[in-house]
């Protein structure tokens, strides 16, 4: 066990540093002051495949697996929050589920354009009183002839308004008795379709260049071969893509906690505060060791994940270990560098500010803080339980 | 009424004023404080108010041209406006802590400075510090000359906050071996005004640059004594302290009540997430925070009224305001969930705010140091 990325792997991050430097971080205070969708990137990294990693080259992918999505996906994040989370809602939500769950059909129809990011993808799951119980959910599928017709309101739909396809979460088994999580389908839907209406672009402290829409479904007409899955299982679908995107979140405060960390390390030796070089404080020099030995732990924790992912092992406590700590770490980092960095680091010239409000999102996202608590507890008095019976 | 309990000896006049302050926040500027915060700019009427409740002069002796209050009075209006609008309260100390009191302190023989800024015709910055806003005396390169009966200043002020529209500057200079205080007008030959920048928080006042090149001054604008502003400065930098703890507790106590009124309405897995340990956790972090540090500020502010030494008090009031607002906003905000990270909600808000009491004033570690070097032996 060699902690360390190998050539291939190398190589594919060198790639990614370069295209973020060049491409996607010039471009990122611009993108948060003017709320501007990353839709030209898109097209770019569709074209280098990193809107498919998971997903084959026969159909477009780079199918660089879970660990070097994380090492494209850092890169990312830590020149644009806003650019990563829409690569990763693309990525885990979109991709990874049309390769993994749908039929040979619904991936013609949908998977060369989902590949190339002609088509954005989104994921409607949390409805104004589904969040954290995400499987409490109102909206309803009924069946009309061979068709669904869908009716519910859907909250917080990242990319939502920019996606052509997505993925709707709603009720099949309507008796009041059936379980939550054993009572939802997923379905592929054409976003364009009749009966979708949208919100208002929800204004935010962060992530502004990412949009995020309430979504109104008013007898949504939906083939039945648009069943994602098995019918009434797609609550587990929703949970496994879940444990993929949650790496995913703890890769995007990687990246950005390694941004502050960063921007700190460049910054520092030009500042002075009472007369005194920082970069030559004790305090100053001690507070960037602790940032950075903590970005490290994080990533190490996500690359397990990943990796556990990747072969298929159980990695549901790994993913929520990794985004439980990596999240939080990264909000601290980021507090910590606007702090150090003094007036200068609040202030909108800096990029210190940015980093703040945008990782903020981190530890509400794809199940909040407290969410990966619960799955983690929950899993460690399930491993005592089991080491006892054996 | 929330502030009473903390006066038994209230007098009529507080009683009057604090609950005009507190009619005035609850009722008026609480609804305001998000467009203030979006606009980056406290509305002209909302400043008219603010000045004719008194509160820029509210600790400043009668004699002085103040209103007379004592400091405990002073700061229950700001921990009341805070909780309000965080920026509208350092707005209030800015020009009170930062301005009219080393003026009145020190004195100036041009008493207009004072009377405009004490009735808010005129807004007011202090250019005290370099560097990163430290403030140690030590760091401080502008310098003062006296020549052929006039002032010059020379140097570079950066990150000085204040009302974008500020009309005097309160600037601390070099001037031989110590250290001197003048009132400079924006409008002065020699002075080149950066513009306001944007900033994550407390939006209502802004940072900027001021370059003086050999600006020439009246005698009449010099602050206390030639030379001697050390001090000064330094009595500056303390009152500066614990005006930031106090408007530390006004996020604490905003944060606290509106997580508290959220979690009570907000309902997961069939519960109200109060129901939830976790979130009566995070709940508690702006409780605890609010009463250790209001209890802190009311020491110093007896202190002060009683001519004790409240440096130290100050630090450690600051230190801990910052550390505790900070994570009080950070849990609220969690409170929130989803709803934490809109605009369209209280939390984010006091999230950016919070960040600034910690970093003011030249910083945590420097702070800590300070601290420390009060209790290691000479
Ligand atoms: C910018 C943004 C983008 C998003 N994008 C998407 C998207 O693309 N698709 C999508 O489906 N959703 C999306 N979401 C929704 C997001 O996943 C939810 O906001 C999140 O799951 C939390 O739900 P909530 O906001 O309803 O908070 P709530 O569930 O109401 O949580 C409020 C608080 O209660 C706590 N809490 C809840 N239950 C418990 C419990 N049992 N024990 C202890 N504490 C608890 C929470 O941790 C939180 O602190 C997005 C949200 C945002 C803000």
């Amino acid at each position: 066990m060699l902690f360390q990325l190998d050539d291939a792997l190398l190589a594919l991050q060198q790639e990614a540093r370069e295209f973020a430097r060049t491409e996607v971080a010039p471009q990122a205070a611009r993108r948060d002051r003017e709320k501007e969708f990353p839709a030209d990137l898109m097209t770019q990294v569709g074209a280098r495949g990193w809107l498919g990693c998971l997903v084959p080259r026969s159909w477009g992918g780079s199918d660089i697996g879970n660990i070097g999505q994380a090492v494209v996906l850092e890169e990312i994040a830590a020149a644009c929050a806003s650019t990563h989370v829409t690569m990763s809602v693309h990525n885990s939500l979109m991709s990874t589920p049309l390769k993994k769950y749908a039929s040979a059909e619904l991936q013609q129809e949908f998977l060369p354009k989902v590949v190339t990011g002609e088509w954005l993808g989104a994921y409607l799951l949390t409805e104004p009183g589904a969040g954290s119980d995400a499987a409490a959910q109102k909206t309803t599928a009924v069946r009309d002839g061979d068709d669904w017709l869908i009716n519910g309101e859907k909250m917080w739909i990242t990319t939502g308004d920019m996606a052509r396809v997505g993925i709707v979460f709603a009720r099949t088994d309507l008796d009041p008795a059936a379980r939550d999580a054993k009572a939802v389908s997923a379905f592929v839907v054409d976003m364009q379709s009749p009966g979708i209406s949208f919100g208002k672009r929800e204004p935010k402290l962060g992530l502004r260049g990412s949009t995020t829409v309430a979504i109104s479904l008013k007898d949504l007409r939906v083939p039945g071969k648009n069943l994602l899955g098995e019918l009434h299982r797609g609550f587990n679908i929703a949970m496994d893509l879940l444990n993929g995107g949650r790496i995913g979140i703890a890769i995007q405060g990687i990246g950005i906690g390694r941004a502050a960390l960063e921007l700190a390390l460049d910054t520092v030796g030009g500042l002075k505060r009472n007369g005194k070089d920082l970069a030559r404080s004790q305090s100053v020099q001690f507070r960037l060791a602790d940032m950075a030995t903590r970005v490290d732990a994080a990533r190490l924790l996500a690359y397990r994940a990943a990796e556990l992912r990747d072969h298929d092992l159980p990695h549901i406590k790994e993913a929520s270990m990794a985004k439980l700590f990596a999240t939080r770490m990264a909000n601290e980092v980021c507090r910590e560098v606007v702090e150090l960095l003094g007036e200068s680091g609040y202030g909108a010239a800096s990029a210190a500010e940015r980093l703040m409000r945008d990782c903020r999102i981190c530890e509400l996202y794809e199940g909040t803080t407290e969410i990966q608590k619960l799955v983690i507890a929950k899993q460690l008095f399930a491993d005592r339980a089991a080491e006892e019976k054996a | 009424m929330s502030l009473h309990y903390l006066f038994p000896a209230l007098n009529e006049d507080q009683r009057m004023i604090l609950d005009s302050v507190e009619v005035f926040c609850a009722g008026e500027l609480i609804g305001r404080a998000e467009s203030i915060d979006h606009a980056a700019e406290i509305a002209p009427e909302v400043l008219e108010q603010i000045a004719e409740l008194g509160l820029l002069a509210i600790c400043i002796p009668e004699e002085q041209g103040g209103a007379g209050f004592d400091q405990a009075s002073y700061h229950a209006a700001l921990i009341e406006m805070a909780r309000a609008s965080a920026t509208c309260a350092l707005h209030v100390v800015l020009q009170c802590s930062g301005f009219l009191e080393p003026i009145a302190r020190g004195g100036c023989a041009e008493t207009s400075v004072f009377e405009a800024a004490a009735t808010g015709t005129a807004m007011a910055a202090l250019a005290a510090f370099e560097g990163e806003g430290g403030f140690d005396a030590a760091a401080i390169s502008a310098t003062l000359t006296e020549r052929d009966g006039k002032l010059v200043l020379d140097g570079v002020k950066e990150n000085v906050v204040g009302p974008a529209d500020a009309s005097e500057f309160l600037v601390f200079a070099r001037e031989g071996a110590g250290i001197s205080a003048v009132v400079v007008p924006a409008d002065a030959a020699g002075l080149v005004l950066g513009a306001p920048l944007d900033r994550l928080g407390m939006r209502g006042v802004a940072a900027r640059s001021l370059r003086f090149d050999g600006l020439e001054l009246p005698m009449s604008r010099r602050v206390g004594l030639a030379g001697e502003a050390a001090g000064l400065l330094e009595e500056t930098a303390t009152r500066l302290m614990i005006a930031l703890a106090s408007i530390g507790v006004g996020i604490m106590q905003a944060a606290r009540d509106c997580g508290a009124r959220y979690a009570t309405e907000r309902q997961q897995f069939r519960r109200p997430i109060a129901d939830f340990e976790a979130m009566r956790e995070r709940l508690a972090t702006a409780e605890i925070g609010q009463a250790a540090v209001l209890n802190l500020v009311f020491s110093a502010a007896r202190g002060l009224d009683e001519g004790a030494d409240v440096a130290q008090l100050a630090r450690i009031a600051k230190t801990l305001a910052g550390e505790f607002a900070m994570k009080a906003a950070d849990d609220v905000l969690q409170v929130y969930g989803g709803y934490g990270y809109s605009q369209e909600y209280p939390a984010e808000r006091l999230y950016r705010d919070a960040r600034y009491v910690a970093l003011a004033l030249g910083g945590d570690a420097a702070t800590r140091c300070a601290i420390a070097a009060r209790i290691l032996p000479e």
